[in-house]
């Protein structure tokens, strides 16, 4: 079963919800290639994983209101897609679900200010719709996304960088991805009047979520095949990025010259023998096991939390997060 | 040479800024001048008229940060430009906040927005973020006027 059945929640809905940010925004004419390239980028797909936390997290308040609802699980979205634009230009990724990337279409400062359109529609749309300036500053403040920059810079700070340690490796993944997904559920309950302990918990379910998310998509680089990837193996390490497995890797006396000697002048197939060890070494499984980890503290506040219907649909995320192909 | 007034706000905004960013505001005068002039023509507090021209030069560095990126620009240059830009689009929304600008927010977010529009369509009108600072301390200064009023 998909999430978004599991969570009964259409997703059909959902991308309506999305694209009704560009189509009803009056100062964006439905022809113009802005208008054109969001349609097209919600439309190329998507599980829309961000929408559907902030979903769950309302069904824990006893206010939820769905229109208010709705429109932040959309504004969710355009944040995570947005820097999803920016990010492909960063990686230079021509790929972007199976399509070709927006600044490959357009161009790389025009891909630009389509993110840019939709992180500051977001803010309009809040600041527009928040009577309430309590609410107004908490929304804004959560989806600011300068957590989500520092977590970029820091990993362009830390390329071939083997003495990075697994704190701030750990430091850099919850800016760059759990807190966006914690802060979904969290808004969610906030905007449905949950208690403060209720949606405290809900953002640590989700951090740890993100968590693990982001450790399974390190360990996937090493594990999955470069067609399921659509790119080679190793691809992280080979740009620099020293991810979990590589520092496992490294406290390997055996592994970690030959790791600590790759740079950006490493020719391929040398990177290849250097992963194809770091494949056969425990280091893949040690990532798992802490990915896991995670999981098991997500599992242990969905416990305390099992007075609430609704956790049967952080069940469901768990389920989800845990089920991804290894 | 730079005024005291822009040089405090570099330094506000600077040390607002996280040194993992690593973003230096190496801003031309002619850049900011203009909000200078106008923070000058109204009886703000000193630190409210450094927070003002801290937000306007937040903004300013995005807007210019990211103009400066097209096809010629890879790698770590790009990807600095692109993050930069970023980071301080996301800085004014926190400073605001911080600063208890919130009308200022509502004011200026879709300006921002139909700036981004305007570039998307090849008819960039910067120009707007100016006007917008300058519709804003006029109603600002009507508020507070009628109030002391009453």
């Amino acid at each position: 079963m998909k999430l978004n059945e599991a969570l009964d929640i259409s997703l059909a809905a959902v991308d309506r919800e999305i694209e009704n940010m560009v189509k009803f925004d009056k100062d964006v004419p439905r022809s113009s290639t802005l208008a054109k390239s969001i349609v097209d980028l919600v439309r190329s797909g998507g599980k829309r994983v961000r929408p559907l936390m902030v979903i769950v997290g309302s069904r824990f308040g006893p206010t939820p209101n769905e229109r208010k609802v709705w429109r932040l699980a959309a504004a969710a979205e355009f944040i995570h897609a947005a820097s999803l634009i920016h990010d492909d230009i960063i990686d230079d990724s021509p790929v972007r679900r199976g399509q070709t990337a927006l600044h490959v279409k357009l161009g790389v400062q025009e891909a630009i200010y389509v993110g840019n359109y939709m992180s500051a529609r977001v803010i309009e749309l809040i600041a527009a719709y928040s009577a309430e300036r309590e609410r107004f500053v908490y929304d804004l403040s959560s989806l600011a996304t300068t957590q989500l920059c520092l977590g970029e810079y820091q990993q362009l700070s830390h390329l071939y960088d083997y003495d990075v340690t697994a704190e701030e490796y750990l430091e850099k993944s919850k800016n760059k991805t759990a807190q966006l997904m914690a802060t979904c559920l969290r808004i969610g309950a906030q905007s449905a009047g949950a208690k403060d302990e209720v949606f405290n918990l809900l953002y640590s379910f989700g951090e740890k979520l993100g968590m693990s998310f982001q450790i399974l998509d390190d360990l996937l680089d090493f594990t999955q095949s470069s067609q399921q990837l659509g790119k080679p193996a190793g691809s992280d390490l080979r740009k620099g990025q020293v991810t979990l497995p590589v520092l496992y890797a490294l406290q390997d006396s055996r592994l970690a010259p030959s790791i600590r000697a790759i740079n950006s002048d490493t020719p391929s197939s040398e990177i290849d023998a250097v992963i194809a060890s770091i494949q056969a070494s425990d280091a893949l499984i040690r990532t798992e096991a802490l990915s896991n980890q995670y999981l098991d503290e997500a599992q242990a506040i969905i416990n305390e939390l099992d007075m609430y219907p609704a956790h049967k649909d952080l069940q469901a995320l768990l389920h989800f997060f845990s089920g991804r192909d290894k | 040479m730079k005024s005291k007034l822009i040089q405090d706000a570099c330094h506000l905004l600077q040390g607002e800024i996280s040194p993992e960013a690593g973003i230096h505001l190496n801003l031309l005068e002619d850049d900011v001048q203009p909000m200078t002039d106008l923070l000058e023509q109204y009886d703000l507090h000193q630190l409210r008229a450094r927070r003002l021209l801290s937000i306007y030069i937040a903004i300013k560095v995005a807007l210019l940060r990211h103009s400066s990126c097209d096809e010629s620009i890879t790698g770590e240059t790009l990807t600095r430009l692109v993050l930069d830009g970023d980071y301080l689009y996301s800085m004014y929304i926190q400073l605001c906040l911080e600063w208890n600008e919130y009308d200022l927010i509502t004011h200026l977010a879709p300006v921002i927005k139909q700036i981004q529009i305007k570039r998307m369509d090849g008819k960039p009108d910067d120009d707007k973020l100016l006007k917008a600072f300058e519709l804003f301390l006029k109603l600002d200064h009507s508020r507070n006027s009628a109030s002391k009023a009453i």
